[in-house]
């Protein structure tokens, strides 16, 4: 246990981050590419930034009413509080408080960022603008369709009635359609009479 | 109600209004063609209600009520994978092998009996029967034009029309070459189950054997310019004799 401990901790030790945010660069510092040797000359031990599980609970102040003022906090407190919960989620998560697993579950899955609960009205909102917009295309529709040229004169139903009377002279479709045996159906008809159009 | 919709508009010989499936066919290929659409639906049939159901159970069962925990780091699972992969590899297998089949027979041109050679134009077909030959060498050799809609007689279809359709005799092997003068076009005919595409300096070649008299139409199937959609194909299938007369017909004429 003792060992675990001091490894432990000396893990912690080479690993302080410099920000809050978790940064996975090597801890020399940012001019020492100037500095740089081939790595033949020296062999340096380049330790990766890594934290260890903690076994020290959050204190319960830091978590409390968490829900609430998570919108509110700056992006690297709540960074540093998550890194803090994610190091004590790496213990046995029976030694976590009530109060860390609710943040920690709140953190991963609550009602916030993308998941949070849309403002109230908002899809019927949505839904009228999509309405409308759909309205205004059927109208620019209708407008444009006002200019067309008229139908041809083959789309009346005497034109379709005498496109049946050529269709069974021709022997057209005489398996299931206009030329088959007992056929009840309309056959090329489908247009209304000229004089309604 | 849908039923009759179906059994009203498909399965037709020549596009009808709100068709919706193949027009009746007319030549060995295109029955084939028919029976391996409907083997291919019915794998697709079982495959839609598969996944639908599986759509179903998922969205039914893991909602945020019965399934609060999203389980983000489950994501393998190696003998889900195995039967997601091979099952699909196995239904692909099983429409492939009679799809080659079908693919191979239609490649496949049967002694002809007689060659028909058309060649596609911007915009309309011109054809010739080169087996058949007049006192002077000359073979039939005809352009068949679109019938444009104010030369239409009364139930007549729309942009459909030709001039001069193309005749062919009932159950005899027929071979056409297609081939284009300008730009690709595509010489097509649902009924008969052919489609060959028409390139400038090339032959291509389509079997037909029409299985019963008729009028079939197509049009051409590739764009070919600003007429493409006014250069139907017609093609009659008559009985030999009457086949025999027409020709005797054009050679004299």
């Amino acid at each position: 246990m003792f060992l675990r401990s001091v490894t432990r901790a000396a893990a912690r030790s080479s690993a302080v981050p410099t920000t809050g945010l978790r940064s996975y660069r090597t801890v020399s510092g940012p001019m020492a590419c100037l500095n740089a040797r081939p790595q033949t000359e020296k062999k340096s031990i380049a330790p990766q930034q890594t934290r260890a599980a903690s076994e020290h609970a959050i204190s319960n102040p830091t978590l409390a009413g968490i829900e609430k003022r998570w919108e509110a906090m700056p992006p690297q407190e709540q960074a540093e509080l998550w890194m803090q919960l994610r190091d004590r989620m790496k213990v046995d998560w029976h030694q976590m408080t009530l109060q860390e697993k609710k943040a920690a579950y709140w953190i991963s899955f609550g009602p916030h960022g993308p998941r949070s609960v849309p403002p109230k009205g908002e899809n019927l909102k949505i839904f009228f603008k999509v309405a409308q917009l759909t309205l205004v295309s059927f109208g620019i529709f209708y407008i444009i369709h006002m200019f067309a040229k008229p139908q041809p004169k083959t789309m009346t139903k005497e034109w379709q009635e005498a496109s049946n009377e050529y269709a069974k002279q021709e022997n057209i479709n005489p398996i299931y359609g206009i030329s088959s045996v007992g056929y009840e159906g309309k056959g090329f008809v489908q247009s209304p009479p000229a004089e309604k159009q | 109600m849908f039923l009759d919709i179906l059994k009203g508009h498909i399965l037709l010989d020549a596009p009808t209004p709100w068709g919706v499936f193949f027009q009746d066919n007319a030549s060995p290929q295109m029955e084939g063609i028919e029976e391996l659409h409907n083997n291919i639906m019915f794998y697709l049939a079982v495959i839609l209600f598969t996944v639908t159901w599986m759509m179903i159970i998922i969205i039914k069962n893991f909602v945020a009520t019965k399934s609060p925990i999203a389980h983000k780091y489950m994501n393998h699972g190696t003998l889900i994978e195995l039967i997601w992969t091979i099952t699909p590899a196995f239904i692909l297998i099983l429409i492939a092998f009679p799809s080659f089949k079908l693919l191979y027979l239609m490649d496949e041109v049967m002694d002809p009996s007689l060659v028909v050679y058309a060649e596609g134009h911007q915009w309309y077909w011109s054809y010739q029967y080169p087996d058949f030959t007049n006192e002077d060498d000359e073979f039939i050799e005809f352009d068949s034009y679109i019938v444009p809609e104010s030369d239409l007689e009364e139930g007549q279809f729309r942009m459909l029309e030709v001039d001069n359709r193309v005749i062919i005799p009932e159950l005899t092997h027929t071979r056409f070459v297609i081939s284009a003068a300008d730009v690709i076009h595509s010489y097509a005919c649902p009924s008969l189950g052919i489609k060959a595409d028409a390139y400038p300096g090339r032959l291509n070649q389509a079997s037909v054997y029409v299985n019963r008299p008729g009028t079939f139409f197509g049009q051409c199937s590739e764009i070919c310019g600003i007429l493409h959609s006014s250069m139907p194909i017609a093609i009659q299938s008559v009985s030999i004799r009457d086949f025999l007369l027409w020709l005797r017909e054009q050679m004299e004429g």
